[in-house]
């Protein structure tokens, strides 16, 4: 049929705008999934510690040295310069600690030698900061009593090698499922940005007004034709969710969504795409002229982004933001993502939450066709 | 009489296609030259030429008894053109548009402000200056086109095909403001498809077609190239095939045709066929309805020269 | 002329929506969504206590020296935790309900703690545990070592407070030299870098103008009277202008309105926005010049061009550092780079060189666009239009 075949063209002169929102995913979405900063998963890594050590002999600053080897990661890739300066900034190093020289036997005679010390600003910086501070802290209260450095440096050791145990109470592990989320949550905005791109071109092009006039007067029926278009559209969906869904097998690996987490992930996803489809349809309503629907497009896939958590993680999103968020349907589609994550069991009251946010969804679909009808009713004699 | 162009032996070529080949031509001061002929003949491509605009592969080209290079600012400031497209700012009212673009020619605030005032009034636009192009009617649209190009009162005009797809007032309109701009001295090339404005506006016509000259000269010059002096046509209900015949043998005829009750007779040469025609229709008691002579058309001298319709 | 052409090319620019759009208002909407969603990202300081609760039994109650300092560390207006004391079984029952973080409890002489899930929240608890486990058993063994040392009779109470005084009190010598730093920050940065690249849409646009081969004003434009030149020339500087005029607007929003730090330097602030604007205006006037399609596909470059430098930058979460390691050459000749690594120099560096280094390589990326740009100009007659 000459409609389909008109929609598929303008699909594939459009291919370039997929496989931009395509690569923006897999590469982003892959950075932010092994992210070591502060956002996600700090406990899976160490904070990076880079140690300049001017007292190499002193037994005290060995023995400081070994502590932070236990609790962070001690890189020596760095000097004392600009690269360095720049990592603190952006937080790939978390502390540079600078050992000045006779470090130990000042320390061990309860002289309190002046440590310096950088830190980056973020969340693994204070972390870190907190590993330097209490080993210096024990060594200075064992300092007060009279013992020599070898001594000193058994008792501070002894006293800092207590953990505290730990008992977790959730038996799955989610970071496995973290970076799955971590994924679809990105997705968020791809998604809405092929979705949205695409189908409000296809319907701008065919409601340009000579070309509406057109067919209007031609012999197929508009209600038909408005029918293929939004057939059409929902396979164009249907077919963006099952490439989205076959890059997040390879981005995230095939074991760790090839389970039941997986399928409620994907049936999410699946949501969600109805969902554009719906926003692009009510859009393609009030826009036509390409050049506003690309400025439309960015504004609703980015800001949804922004507010709902796609790029930062929701946890880290002011309290007013969430709030304000619930209004957008990438917040149902991301809190169930997340939720899905902390799942134990699959029966329908542990389902239930994540159940619920789906159905907001497709209230929001039957809302936004709602809108889009009652404003095309009122446009359809203008042609 | 000065000639202010002139054009000589003018080749180009786009790929393999000539657009233009070993085309000649020159302009009379004070005239208005019709370029005739389809789509795709070559009249924009000879016009871009002798703008300056395109590179052409052989050819001279000379505007005002000089050559026309890309810098013959001098030559340029006397020379306005209307494109076929329209080519305004959207962001600019009418009047905006038009005090831009004579802007670009004229620096004088005071005498631009009169020249714009001018030519407003010369395409009636008098009532829209504050509109916006999108405001406007496609015709007006065109009205506005012709008033950018010409506002500096240039003493040589290109207009490429002004009057597409505009409505019957604005063409008579526009072509009103056409002969007013002959008549305060100004040379014009006028480039179209459509012969009726040509025979109307063009003192002299150069007929283009496969970027070749195929004919030049007045209109009645290029009529009598038609070979037809005159087409009668008589609507007739009832004709016998003995009666047909009959009409042949008038004198002058040279085609006779009957079809649905309208009868064609084409006369070659001679004078008063039309009082010849109802003569012998009287003589004969044959009964019609109407009759009418016409004279020849450019269409008909098309037709004759390349055996194809001048309009698609 | 040139003032002419200047004025008009202005008024045309102001009224066309979409250049205003992606000028002034894009970057607007994206700074205050990067606001809102790093609001509380680069809040560090600002801690909100953590609910947590603690088993209040037998056990809990006769480590008096844990619970003590727990306690002080659940009370007053830096308190870190908001402390529930409860049964064990309304403890689970809290943690089950997601209402707190995780519960310490004391079992055999220890201190214990059960979270649902590690994350961060959960391990500034344990941090919290486990620091105040080691200096109970610090101050407990500095003070026996102190009894054995006095021999007999003393005042075992007073030691014990005397030592515990002592430790708490016990501050090393750090020296922090670390600036306060934001790296939020950075995306403000990399914001500016992408309105200010965007601005190369303002000038393809008024190169488009000019360019008979590109739209039929450029015809108009093409033969008039005027030196090609001049209208270029007045046309650039009427699209700079806004470009500049909408980069110092978004400057001082991020600046005063959002409050972001962008240094003191203000002066050169300007400086490094205004030489960046003319390398983004070199630029859309080389992409208009040797691109022959229309303006709506060039503009489709020229963002995608932009958007990939603003990701190179770091601007979509990824880390510029990142990039600069896996692929050292983009961020070095990516405009977007350059301003983006200038803007955060001038903020982070005391010495200018590496900013100097920046404005210098900005200036050579305008001046080949511009010098590209002229020798596609030269040719004054096309091939076809």
């Amino acid at each position: 049929m000459t409609v389909s075949k008109a929609f598929w063209r303008i699909v594939l002169k459009n291919i370039g705008t997929i496989v931009t929102y395509t690569v923006i995913l897999v590469v982003f979405g892959s950075i932010n999934m092994n992210s070591n900063s502060t956002t996600t998963q700090f406990e899976a890594k160490k904070p990076t510690v880079v140690i300049f050590n001017h007292d190499a002999d002193g037994a005290l600053a060995k023995s400081f040295v070994d502590y932070m080897e236990k609790h962070t990661e001690i890189s020596d890739e760095y000097e004392n310069d600009d690269k360095l300066k720049d990592a603190l900034f952006y937080e790939t190093v978390a502390v540079a600690v600078d050992i000045p020289e006779n470090f130990s036997t000042d320390l061990a005679a309860g002289n309190n030698p002046e440590i310096h010390m950088q830190s980056s600003a973020g969340y693994v910086g204070e972390l870190a900061k907190v590993s330097v501070r209490r080993y210096l802290m024990m060594a200075q209260s064992y300092a007060s009593l009279d013992l020599n450095e070898s001594e000193l440096v058994a008792k501070v050791e002894k006293a800092l090698s207590k953990d505290t145990i730990v008992e977790v109470k959730s038996k799955v592990d989610s970071s496995k499922f973290l970076r799955a989320a971590t994924y679809f949550n990105f997705a968020n905005y791809s998604i809405l940005a092929c979705v949205i791109t695409i189908i409000c071109l296809i319907m701008a092009s065919f409601n340009r007004l000579p070309v509406r006039k057109r067919n209007l007067v031609s012999a197929v029926n508009i209600k038909r034709m408005n029918a293929v278009l939004l057939r059409n559209s929902c396979i164009y969906s249907g077919l963006m969710w099952l490439f989205y869904l076959v890059v997040g097998f390879v981005v995230v690996g095939f074991d760790n969504l090839w389970n039941t987490y997986g399928l409620l992930f994907a049936i999410n996803s699946f949501v969600f795409c109805v969902c554009a489809t719906c926003i692009a349809y009510l859009i393609s309503k009030f826009v036509q002229k390409s050049g506003a629907i690309n400025g439309i497009m960015n504004v609703v896939a980015l800001g949804s982004s922004f507010l709902c958590g796609a790029f930062v993680p929701a946890e880290y999103l002011p309290a007013g933001v969430l709030t304000f968020a619930h209004v957008l349907p990438s917040y149902y589609f991301i809190d169930a993502n997340n939720k899905i994550i902390y799942l134990e069991n699959f029966d329908l009251a542990s389902l239930w939450p994540v159940i619920l946010n789906m159905l907001i969804m497709a209230a929001f679909c039957v809302g936004f066709v709602i809108i889009a009808n009652i404003v095309s009713k009122k446009k359809q004699k203008i042609a | 009489m000065k000639n202010v162009i002139e054009v000589k032996h003018l080749t180009k070529s786009y790929k393999a296609h000539k657009a233009v080949d070993d085309l000649s031509l020159e302009v009379h001061e004070g005239e208005i030259l019709g370029l005739l002929g389809p789509n795709g003949s070559g009249k924009t491509t000879t016009m871009n030429c002798i703008l300056s605009l395109l590179k052409f592969d052989n050819g001279k080209i000379t505007v005002f008894g000089k050559e026309m290079t890309p810098s013959s600012y001098d030559a340029k400031a006397k020379i306005g053109v209307v494109f076929q497209e329209v080519a305004v700012f959207d962001e600019l009212t009418v009047y905006g548009n038009i005090d831009y673009f004579c802007g670009l020619y004229i620096e004088d605030k005071e005498t631009r402000a009169q020249y714009v005032a001018d030519a407003i009034k010369l395409v009636g636009l008098e009532d829209c200056t504050k509109q916006y192009p999108k405001q406007l009617s496609g015709g007006l649209l065109r009205r506005l086109n012709i008033a950018c190009g010409i506002a500096h009162k240039p003493k040589l005009i290109f207009l490429d095909e002004p009057t597409v797809a505009v409505d019957p007032q604005s063409r008579n309109n526009i072509l009103d403001g056409i002969k007013k701009l002959r008549d305060d001295g100004a040379t014009i090339v006028y480039t179209t498809h459509y012969m009726e404005e040509v025979e109307i506006l063009c003192d002299r016509v150069i007929i283009l077609d496969r970027g070749k000259i195929i004919a030049s000269g007045t209109n009645d010059e290029l009529k009598a190239l038609a070979k037809i002096e005159e087409k009668v046509t008589v609507e007739i209900p009832e004709l016998s095939p003995k009666q047909l015949s009959g009409f042949e043998k008038i004198k002058n005829v040279s085609e006779v045709e009957y079809d649905n009750g309208v009868l064609k007779v084409v006369y070659r040469r001679g004078k008063n066929n039309l009082g010849d025609m109802i003569e012998y229709l009287k003589e004969n008691r044959i009964n019609y309805d109407k009759i009418f002579a016409e004279r020849p058309t450019l269409n008909d001298v098309f037709l004759e020269l390349t055996g194809k319709e001048l309009r698609d | 002329m040139f003032w002419h052409n200047y004025k008009y090319a202005f008024r045309t620019l102001i009224k066309s929506k979409e250049m205003v759009f992606w000028t002034l208002a894009f970057p607007f909407i994206l700074a205050l969504l990067f606001y809102m969603a790093f609001a509380r990202l680069h809040d560090y300081d600002t801690f909100e206590p953590l609910n947590v609760a603690v088993v209040n039994d037998e056990s809990y109650r006769k480590d008096v020296a844990f619970s003590e300092a727990f306690k002080s560390l659940s009370e007053g207006d830096e308190r870190v935790f908001n402390t529930q004391y409860v049964e064990k079984e309304k403890a689970e029952e809290l943690l089950e309900s997601g209402n707190i973080e995780g519960y310490v409890f004391v079992e055999e002489n220890e201190a214990k703690v059960k979270i649902k899930e590690n994350g961060t929240m959960t391990t500034v608890l344990v941090l919290a545990v486990e620091q105040i486990s080691q200096s109970v058993d610090a101050v407990n063994d500095i003070a026996m070592d102190e009894i054995q040392r006095a021999n007999g009779a003393v005042d075992i109470p007073a030691i014990y407070a005397r030592v515990a005084a002592k430790i708490s009190e016990a501050q090393p010598n750090i020296k922090d030299d670390s600036r306060v730093m934001n790296i939020v920050a950075v995306e403000f940065y990399t914001l500016i870098a992408m309105a200010i690249m965007q601005g190369a849409m303002v000038s393809s646009e008024m190169m488009n103008r000019c360019l008979p081969n590109i739209s039929n004003r450029g015809k108009r434009v093409a033969i008039a009277p005027t030196r090609k030149s001049i209208v270029v020339l007045s046309s650039l500087l009427a699209g700079y202008t806004m470009l500049f005029a909408a980069v110092i607007l978004l400057i001082l929003f991020i600046r005063f309105v959002l409050g972001i730090e962008l240094g003191d330097n203000l002066g050169l602030i300007m400086l490094h926005s205004a030489i960046g604007s003319l390398a983004a205006t070199a630029m859309g006037m080389w992409l208009s010049v040797i691109l022959k399609t229309n303006d709506a596909a060039k503009n489709v470059i020229i963002l995608t061009i932009t958007m990939v430098g603003c990701m190179f930058a770091g601007m979509f979460g990824g880390q510029k550092v990142f990039f600069d390691e896996m692929l050292p050459i983009v961020n070095k000749i990516s405009p977007v780079g350059m301003i983006t690594d200038g803007f955060y120099s001038l903020y982070y560096y005391d010495d200018l060189s590496r900013f100097t280094v920046n404005i210098v390589s900005l200036l050579v990326v305008a001046g080949i666009f511009f010098a590209l740009s002229i020798r596609g100009l030269r040719r004054q007659r096309y091939d076809s239009i």
